[in-house]
């Protein structure tokens, strides 16, 4: 297996499009119940959690750009097996793969429960996944390119919904902040943490990087990514915790959905509805990008033609999203999810780091004595 | 050629997918506009409800229609109701749900939590109390009423709340104001005046109970205090006795009255600070800006003077009527001011329970300081 990869000239893409393959995988199904989570371990002093957890994923994006930096043109799968060697590294390779593959449905099957709720309780989980992963596998066969062209459109076409929360905000309780700064600092790291499920997905950085063309220039489109992820889930926390009060937010599964609950215009009475359907337009390009991930992979670590890894990663979604379908099963896939997400992307670059440039500093010194 | 087939493929499946869920068609359908929910006088603990629908039948020229039906809950009840029709009941356009003066006093937040639960139902359905019970408000209104009487209703408040008159509340402000910790809402009272509904005072909540009610005007005032107004009509009433000198046509007056009636045009807001956290002392400044649109005498403000006393006088007014609003609130130990909510924020650990401020809120000591400023009185001196 090749540790680096080489892209066909036809394949590139610029840097700048890494600000949207970033902040649409990172928004998602998350953001939509962010507030509650987040208010529940650091109450009133949220907004602090929310800050220190984006400043800590910039500078976990800073390690991930110092050790893709070392190679030339290499992915995290080859990395890992220049690190680890062909076995240890594959193995943890794979560990990606059914992260991404387990996010996938995590997504799938809040999804499916959130439009269960919200619009049509007789739908089976089965029809609506079904939809869903036609659309994912349909994308994916476009290719890189075409699913970043998804990504790129679907960010401009969702965002107005911003506009919507508006009228929520004009009704903010100040009080409902006051007094301020009275978490402990564990509980605003217990807040912080509890970010990690809606903030994932940055880790697609070691998936694309040697496809990016100007490779420069990668560092600005991916930290503004971040800040703007950690921006709106920031906005739309202080909303909901200035428009609910403790009590309520605290029982709201769904916070910012029904944050869209008191907007009405005379030409369309409900607004959540379309919110919610609307929402597939934020979930679609998250999907696509995590699907993308999982045959990218199995490509390269084992040979295996996307196509095939497609057809059957698919199969295995349908069957899992008509199964999963009571709460508390889905709750438990998604804290599962967020711990696995938790070590995968917010610990492991850490370690990795330092065993690179071990690597490196050996690597180079028996260049120089060979040399010599 | 691919294409094509491709296109049509897809317009194919956009027909079929919609077979995919449960079709709701308008013709089968009776939609629910206004609830009325009231303790069953038959059945010891049920509930019964008053359901008023729209249906849209071609062989029956009235669309609304009235359906009661009982149950232990307002599903159960509803369920109840759809024995008598041949139409669905779908509660998605709720406008109103009416509360009956019983159930109301024995709380009505199982009925507020299930609509929250249920993502159907609309959060800025309003909500009110009827004076008697919500059956006979709805039965008597709607055989008065040309229009359907939960739209009537509906119009009656939303009319008042559009005009700031009154605070604005629904399903969400009120649950809002339950959950906030120092804070209890209140309600609009409908009541049957002549068989015809209208709107009669504010109900005051201690917690989700109904205990006690206030008028109108005091329903003003608390939305001053939470808002910002910006047009609100309001009458007052202060002394006769300083303004004599400027009254015109004194000679062919024959009008005894010691009091002087103002209608006015006020635009304000209000902002509370809290000068002694410990012993919770409260101070209120109060900003309004006046347009006067009548006087019950013809007054004459021809000089700067007359409207200095103007304001002071309407100043002193409100403030009087801000300290017996709190002084009856305090009675009553209901909060609607939210007072307990800005303690909570001012006390160094943030927390309150609703026992603590039950006991404390008789006790508090609020200042009520009203600035006026008179914009201007119309075309005439």
């Amino acid at each position: 297996m090749d540790i680096n990869v080489k892209v066909k000239s036809n394949l590139g893409v610029r840097a700048f499009y890494l600000f949207f393959i970033i902040s649409s995988l990172q928004l998602g199904v998350g953001i939509m119940g962010a507030p509650r989570i987040i208010f529940m371990e650091a109450r009133q002093d949220s907004w602090i959690s929310i800050i220190i957890a984006t400043i800590y994923i910039i500078i976990v994006i800073f390690v991930m750009y110092l050790i893709l930096k070392q190679y030339e043109n290499a992915d995290i799968f080859g990395i890992q097996v220049d690190i680890f060697g062909t076995w240890l590294g594959k193995m943890l390779g794979t560990v990606y793969i059914i992260y991404f593959a387990a996010t996938l449905l995590s997504v799938l099957i809040t999804y499916t429960e959130v439009v269960k709720i919200f619009i049509f309780p007789e739908l089976s989980p089965f029809v609506m996944g079904l939809l869903l992963i036609l659309l994912i596998t349909y994308s994916v066969l476009g290719g890189l390119r075409i699913i970043i062209g998804i990504s790129f459109l679907f960010f401009l076409l969702t965002h107005w919904l911003l506009f919507l929360l508006i009228e929520p905000a004009l009704e903010i309780d100040i009080t409902h902040f006051q007094p301020a700064f009275q978490a402990s600092f564990t509980e605003l790291l217990k807040g912080a943490k509890a970010t990690n499920y809606t903030f994932i997905g940055f880790e697609i950085l070691f998936f694309v990087y040697p496809f990016i063309e100007n490779k420069e220039k990668v560092k600005l489109p991916v930290f503004l990514a971040v800040f703007w992820t950690g921006l709106l889930v920031l906005i739309t926390t202080v909303i909901a915790i200035g428009f609910y009060s403790p009590d309520q937010l605290e029982r709201r599964e769904w916070s910012v959905l029904n944050l869209f609950k008191v907007q009405s215009f005379s030409f369309i009475e409900r607004l959540d509805y379309v919110v919610v359907a609307e929402w597939m337009m934020v979930i679609t390009p998250n999907m696509i990008l995590l699907m993308w991930g999982v045959t990218y992979g199995m490509k390269r670590l084992y040979k295996v033609p996307q196509k095939t890894t497609l057809y059957i990663v698919s199969f295995f979604l349908l069957v899992g999203c008509t199964f999963i379908d009571q709460h508390f099963q889905i709750q438990k896939v998604i804290n599962g999810v967020a711990q696995f997400g938790f070590w995968i992307a917010y610990v492991y670059p850490f370690l990795l780091l330092p065993l690179i440039l071990l690597k490196k500093r050996r690597r180079k010194r028996r260049g120089d004595e060979n040399s010599a | 050629m691919l294409n094509r087939i491709l296109i049509n493929l897809i317009i194919i499946s956009f027909i079929l997918f919609t077979g995919c869920v449960q079709s709701k068609e308008l013709e089968t359908l009776g939609i629910l506009n206004t609830r009325g929910v009231d303790l069953s006088k038959e059945n010891n603990g049920q509930i019964e409800t008053t359901l008023l629908i729209y249906q849209f039948d071609a062989q029956n020229k009235n669309i609304s229609k009235l359906l009661s039906g009982t149950g232990n809950t307002l599903k159960d009840a509803r369920e109840d109701a759809n024995n008598k029709t041949t139409f669905l009941l779908t509660p998605g356009q709720i406008r109103l749900e009416l509360y009956g003066k019983e159930i109301a006093q024995k709380g009505i937040l199982r009925y507020l939590a299930a609509l929250a639960r249920d993502s159907r139902a609309s959060d800025t359905m309003l909500l009110a109390i009827s004076d008697t019970t919500a059956k006979d408000v709805l039965m008597k209104g709607q055989s008065q009423t040309e229009i359907n009487v939960g739209q009537f209703l509906h119009g009656v408040i939303d009319t008042e709340y559009n005009e700031d008159s009154l605070l604005r509340i629904d399903l969400q402000t009120f649950s809002h104001m339950f959950a906030d910790i120092g804070h209890d809402p209140i309600l609009p009272i409908i009541s049957l005046e002549n068989d015809l509904p209208k709107l009669s005072a504010m109900a005051v909540f201690q917690d989700d109970k109904y205990v006690d009610k206030i008028s109108l005007d005091d329903g003003f005032l608390l939305n001053l205090f939470q808002n910002r107004v910006s047009s609100a009509p309001v009458e007052l009433t202060i002394p006769r006795e300083p303004f004599k000198k400027y009254e015109q046509y004194k000679e062919i007056s024959k009008n005894k009255e010691e009091e002087l009636h103002i209608r006015v045009l006020l635009k304000g807001k209000s902002k509370t600070k809290m000068t002694n956290v410990q012993e919770q002392h409260f101070k209120t400044d109060i900003d309004l800006d006046i347009e006067i649109q009548e006087f019950s005498q013809l007054l004459n403000i021809e000089n700067g003077h007359v409207a200095d006393l103007l304001k002071k006088e309407i100043a002193k007014e409100i403030e009087q009527q801000y300290d017996t609003l709190l002084n009856k609130l305090q009675e009553i130990n209901a909060d609607p001011f939210g007072f307990g909510n800005i303690y909570r924020s001012n006390k160094k650990d943030g927390k309150l329970t609703k026992k603590e401020w039950r006991e404390k809120f008789p006790e508090i000591k609020v200042d009520f300081n009203v600035k006026v400023r008179l914009l201007n009185y119309g075309t005439t001196q």
